[in-house]
């Protein structure tokens, strides 16, 4: 009942086995990122699985051997994309804080933001290049066919985007961006590359959720919304009095800085 | 100071043989009187690694560059006691290399005697982990501050940058396309004095006045070099005229006392270091760049090095990229001092 109960708030279940037939799911977070390092780019390669949660809405996952410092990573990610997915043999004591943060923060889900579409034939490699435009903060939504009421459909084959090219889904994905283009994009983050954001709306509100897939806190980032939105509210796991800094309207979006990012801020947004 | 946000469009395509990246640059300040005060005129002595020879050859650079006949008189055609300063070193390849600190307590000297409180002298490089290898702490007045705007193994964070005053452009597909203005620079600090080394650039072709600004006050600058390809030539000067950083750039003060011939900025290998013993003052970056450029190719062809000019495949043998020496004079296109080598008065003294 409890476990039905946080499933339909979008909340991880915990069990001491996986369930038969679910999908074992990435540890989420960072890997091979050394800042100290130097290098033309630094960006990291984040694990996440919000396109995983987002092609499959009603698929069982599971995530397994999950470190204490990922665990309310987990279950904020599934929050965010409104996953199904169940954390094998952890104590709920430790995610009792984060679960009480997201059910405190539960409000009506809005549909998901998307510039474009991406036909979706459930292909390793069409999911590779929806992994990848999600860790962009790229925003798609999954069809099944060509559809032309999108102004931007990305299939894979097409002469736009062939084969060929998603062969690199990192490319592919700046494919896609050029296609697009960034002042067509509704979210960007500028001043970190482990920020993957997740942008709801419906009629005049919006729900941005941020997730910092890093387990070092972000120290200072800018968010781009596009469209004649203003911030009316703000919250943050774990962070209390965070408060937006140098609010603007700015070329049709709304920009907003937040000093610090420890794992996961939600704002809500209203049209002005 | 304040002001309604605008964007200030570089009309400079015009001035380059080839492409340029597009630039939008974006600040809400406006522009502060022309900083510039003494165009094309640079004044050069030699100086030697103690702190008589310093004091010495700062107090004859300031009077010759600007005329008078005593520090203080020197000294307050830039700064005012009410003034918050900020001294920009540079520490790329501390400690072998870096802003001299004898010449950078030297210039904290003169501000507090120009009474500028010491709590109001600003030593700001990019990345805390340089600035500590530098220790300038021994050399300054008791209270100056040290500011670094990135911590040292966690680079990448614009807590400390101006999220409203920036450059934006994507040169090889990257995402991150801002490149955000120091918030000390932008907020804090009334003037800097600028305190470049004497280096060859392996991207830049040589980095004095114009890049130790521009690269040292923002952030997200790497992202310009890719593969053998960098942007250095336009994006140097593109970031040093975003204001207020222009305005507030009053004074440069080019430390020779050491510098680096080849591999630069960092110091690669010991014998790439070299005494130039030399200091320029001047307020026209482009001009004291210009001569920067004789200074680091003299020495090169010297030790038998290619020029900085050069593009052969041969180059590219000791650099990664190729370089951009003609970043100084595309400064000077966009007005930000005198190029030309015939017009630039060098007063040695």
């Amino acid at each position: 009942m409890i476990a039905a109960l946080l499933i339909a708030a979008g909340l991880p279940e915990i069990a001491a086995t996986a369930p038969p037939g679910a999908a074992k799911l990435l540890v989420p977070g960072t890997r091979g990122y050394d800042v100290s390092v130097a290098s033309s780019s630094r960006a990291p390669l984040v694990d996440s699985n919000g396109w995983r949660f987002r092609r499959e809405p009603s698929k069982t996952f599971a995530y397994e051997n999950v470190p204490d410092a990922r665990l309310a990573l987990a279950a904020a990610e599934t929050h965010v994309f409104g996953g199904k997915a169940v954390i094998v043999g952890t104590n709920p004591a430790k995610l009792a804080p984060v679960l009480a943060f997201l059910q405190s923060i539960e409000g009506p889900r809005y549909p998901a933001v998307a510039d474009f579409a991406v036909v979706d034939d459930g292909s390793t490699q069409t999911g590779e290049v929806l992994n990848l435009l999600t860790r962009r903060n790229l925003l798609w939504a999954p069809i099944a066919a060509f559809d032309k009421r999108y102004p931007l459909v990305v299939e894979i084959g097409s002469p736009r985007f062939p084969r060929k090219a998603a062969a690199n889904p990192s490319d592919f994905a700046s494919l896609v961006r050029q296609a697009l283009t960034d002042e067509k994009r509704s979210l960007r983050v500028y001043g970190s590359e482990t920020i993957v954001g997740y942008l709801t709306a419906e009629g005049g509100r919006a729900r941005l959720h941020l997730l910092n897939y890093s387990t070092d806190p972000v120290d200072g980032f800018r968010v781009r919304v596009l469209g004649p939105w203003k911030l009316a509210a703000l919250r943050a796991y774990g962070q209390t009095g965070l408060a937006a800094e140098d609010v603007e309207s700015a070329r049709g979006g709304l920009e907003f800085g937040l000093p610090r990012l420890g794992l996961y801020a939600v704002a809500d947004l209203e049209k002005q | 100071m304040l002001r309604r946000a605008f964007v200030q469009l570089p009309a400079v395509a015009a001035a380059a043989t080839h492409a340029l990246p597009q630039y939008r640059s974006v600040s809400p300040y406006a522009a502060g009187p022309d900083p510039n005060l003494f165009p094309a005129r640079v004044a050069s002595t030699k100086v030697t690694e103690s702190a008589e020879s310093v004091r010495l050859s700062l107090s004859r650079c300031m009077q010759a560059l600007t005329g008078v006949k005593s520090d203080r008189e020197a000294w307050a055609a830039f700064i005012q006691p009410t003034d918050v300063v900020g001294i920009k070193v540079n520490c790329s390849g501390a400690p072998k290399i870096m802003s001299h600190p004898l010449i950078v307590g030297e210039i904290a000297r003169q501000l507090t005697l120009s009474g500028v409180a010491p709590q109001n002298i600003f030593i700001y490089e990019r990345f805390a982990d340089q600035m500590v290898a530098a220790n300038y702490t021994p050399q300054l007045p008791a209270g100056s501050q040290i500011h670094a705007m990135e911590d040292g193994t966690r680079r990448g964070g614009i807590s400390n940058y101006d999220q409203r005053a920036y450059v934006e452009t994507d040169f090889f597909g990257e995402e991150q396309t801002r490149s955000f203005l120091s918030k000390l620079v932008s907020r804090t600090l009334t003037k800097i004095v600028n305190v470049p080394n004497m280096k060859d650039h392996g991207a830049a072709g040589v980095t004095g006045c114009l890049k130790n600004l521009a690269y040292g006050s923002f952030s997200n600058v790497a992202r310009s070099h890719r593969d053998s390809r960098t942007h250095t030539l336009s994006f140097i000067g593109t970031l040093y005229q975003l204001e207020p950083l222009r305005s507030k750039s009053v004074l440069h003060v080019m430390d020779g006392i050491r510098g680096v011939w080849q591999g630069g900025p960092f110091v690669k290998a010991d014998r790439y270091v070299f005494e130039p013993q030399r200091m320029l003052v001047g307020t026209d970056p482009v001009a004291m760049d210009r001569l920067l450029i004789d200074i680091i190719e003299n020495k090169r062809r010297e030790m038998g090095a290619v020029s900085v000019w050069d593009r052969s495949p041969a180059a590219m043998k000791d650099s990664r990229y190729f370089r951009e020496p003609g970043h100084i004079e595309f400064a000077g296109k966009l007005g930000l001092g005198v190029y030309d080598r015939a017009r630039i008065a060098e007063i040695a003294v």
